[in-house]
């Protein structure tokens, strides 16, 4: 086995050894390793600072949605007081307006019973006029005697109670 | 009036983004050494013997040398014969040890960094 | 060996390409020295012009470098804890130095310098030396508790200090041999293999397919080795920082 028996060259074997290792050592830890341990560091920044970008955009994004919906139960409450205030109104006036027809309605009913109660009693009168006459007229054909005035009134004034 | 819709996109994103960091997180502790691991086991068993035989030749090596040094011949080299053997079995239960350390280590995926 | 014309071991042969002399000592830039060469030229091309571009979104080069090193660095950390931070430069030259060796060495006609086991055990010996001087400059004398198990009663110490050193004292030797052994076995292996495709002539197409299945096997040892080599540097390194 040339390992055991080329002893001659172990020296050199070792010495090259120590020179390519140290180079090597030398190139990694003053150009790769920086090299290699700055890109995944900027990669690590670079994916964290992105997401943390799209959170805080998400966190906006909930503040403009609250936002939003804030300003839609605003816009109906406001909407709902509007319209109840106007139908409140509404109704006031009607009421009012009802109230005045009311009231201009039985003035006008009272007048006409007032003239129908005058016109009755106008026309009571008349009838009783008229039947005293009638009264006095058949008395004095009939019976050939005049009754009084007063008597006449009296007894037109029973027969019109009993019709009443 | 239409209630807005756009809540489950909102939420969808938020699973993303969690999922997204968990993911960044997890990258910066990769699992380390699984698929050295699957062809390993005849790296175990050659381990184990190397180590055995290092030990046996390390403690006649020392027993050799230190009866030429003290003029014991045969003394030292028998007692650190043994004590190789001794040194073997200490090898091996290291070896043992670490394997079992490293499954562990894998199993509840614990820094064990101080 | 028996297979005639196809030595296994000629593979394995030291040859000088450029001789230099220093001192009493030879230090021929030999096949081995180009190998290393190689390797180093190789890791660097890949670790620093896959990432000229600095790519934010790495293509595939630049990914793999970024798995490498992130593999290496998961590796620390996991075995060492963030005390091994300063001691990352040398395990992540290590591991790129003996993994490209490996690989390399797998292409035929190439040379392995890691199946020397004059390389592996002074890498070896190297981390030995390294380690146990880390361990005793953050311990001082406390280091040397790392010879006798935590809680032991005191009378085994006379027998379990002695084992304790012994089987510290073959690290470097597991640490080498290990390396040496997967490398010399694997290349052998191919080699004989390789010699039966020859010899069968037209039948070789059987030995064909067992040794294109042995090839891939041996890229899945190069990096494996590669892998232990490094994992057992930093449970040296955790031994020293942490004692046990």
């Amino acid at each position: 086995m040339p390992q055991f028996e080329q002893i001659d060259t172990f020296v050199g074997q070792i010495f090259w050894l120590i020179v390519t290792f140290g180079v090597l050592y030398f190139l990694m830890a003053k150009v790769a390793l920086p090299r290699l341990a700055s890109i995944l560091e900027e990669r690590e920044n670079r994916v964290s600072g992105d997401l943390e970008k799209a959170e805080r955009l998400k966190q906006e994004a909930e503040e403009v949605l609250t936002d939003y919906q804030k300003a839609i139960a605003d816009a109906r409450a406001s909407a709902v007081a509007a319209l109840k205030e106007s139908a409140d109104e509404i109704a006031a006036t009607s009421a009012k307006r009802q109230a005045a027809f009311d009231a201009q309605l039985s003035e006008k009913v009272q007048i006409a019973e007032d003239k129908i109660n005058a016109a009755r009693s106008e026309a009571m009168g008349h009838i009783k006029n008229v039947a005293k006459d009638v009264a006095a007229a058949a008395t004095s054909k009939l019976l050939d005697t005049d009754v009084t005035d007063a008597k006449l009134s009296k007894a037109v004034d029973e027969a019109l109670g009993e019709q009443n | 009036m239409p209630e807005p819709e756009d809540r489950s996109s909102l939420t969808d994103l938020d699973k993303r983004l969690r999922a997204a960091r968990e993911r960044q997180n997890q990258g910066t502790k990769p699992e380390s050494s699984n698929r050295a691991d699957a062809a390993s086991g005849m790296a175990v068993g050659f381990r184990i013997s190397v180590e055995i035989v290092a030990a046996l030749i390390m403690g006649f090596g020392i027993g050799y040398y230190l009866d030429q040094l003290l003029g014991t011949k045969p003394w030292l080299m028998i007692i650190f014969f043994f004590l190789g053997i001794g040194a073997a079995f200490a090898n091996v239960v290291r070896v043992a040890k670490q394997l079992e350390n490293k499954k562990r280590f894998r199993e509840n995926h614990e820094d064990r960094a101080e | 060996m028996a297979s005639g014309s196809i030595d296994p071991m000629h593979q394995f042969e030291v040859t000088t390409l450029l001789p230099i002399q220093l001192g009493n000592y030879d230090i021929s830039f030999t096949n081995s020295a180009l190998f290393m060469s190689l390797s180093v030229l190789l890791v660097t091309i890949f670790l620093v012009g896959s990432t000229r571009g600095r790519a934010l979104v790495p293509g595939r080069w630049q990914s793999m470098a970024e798995m490498s090193y992130e593999m290496v660095a998961n590796l620390l950390r996991d075995n060492v804890g963030s005390a091994g931070r300063q001691y990352f430069p040398f395990v992540f030259t290590l591991f790129m130095f003996i993994l490209f060796g490996n690989v390399i060495g797998l292409v035929p006609g190439t040379f392995t310098f890691t199946s020397h086991i004059v390389v592996t055990f002074a890498m070896a010996i190297i981390i030995f030396l390294a380690v146990t001087v880390i361990g005793f400059v953050r311990h001082g004398a406390g280091f040397l508790r790392l010879f006798f198990p935590h809680g032991a009663p005191l009378w085994t110490a006379v027998i379990l200090i002695p084992i304790e050193l012994v089987s510290y004292l073959s690290r470097p030797i597991s640490l080498s041999v290990r390396l040496f052994a997967n490398m010399v076995v694997g290349h052998v292996l191919l080699k004989v293999i390789a010699g039966f495709v020859i010899m069968l002539g037209v039948f070789g197409f059987i030995p064909l397919g067992v040794l294109v299945g042995i090839t891939a096997l041996e890229f899945l040892v190069a990096a494996l080795q590669a892998y232990v080599f490094t994992i057992l540097t930093c449970i040296y390194l955790h031994d020293a920082i942490h004692l046990h």
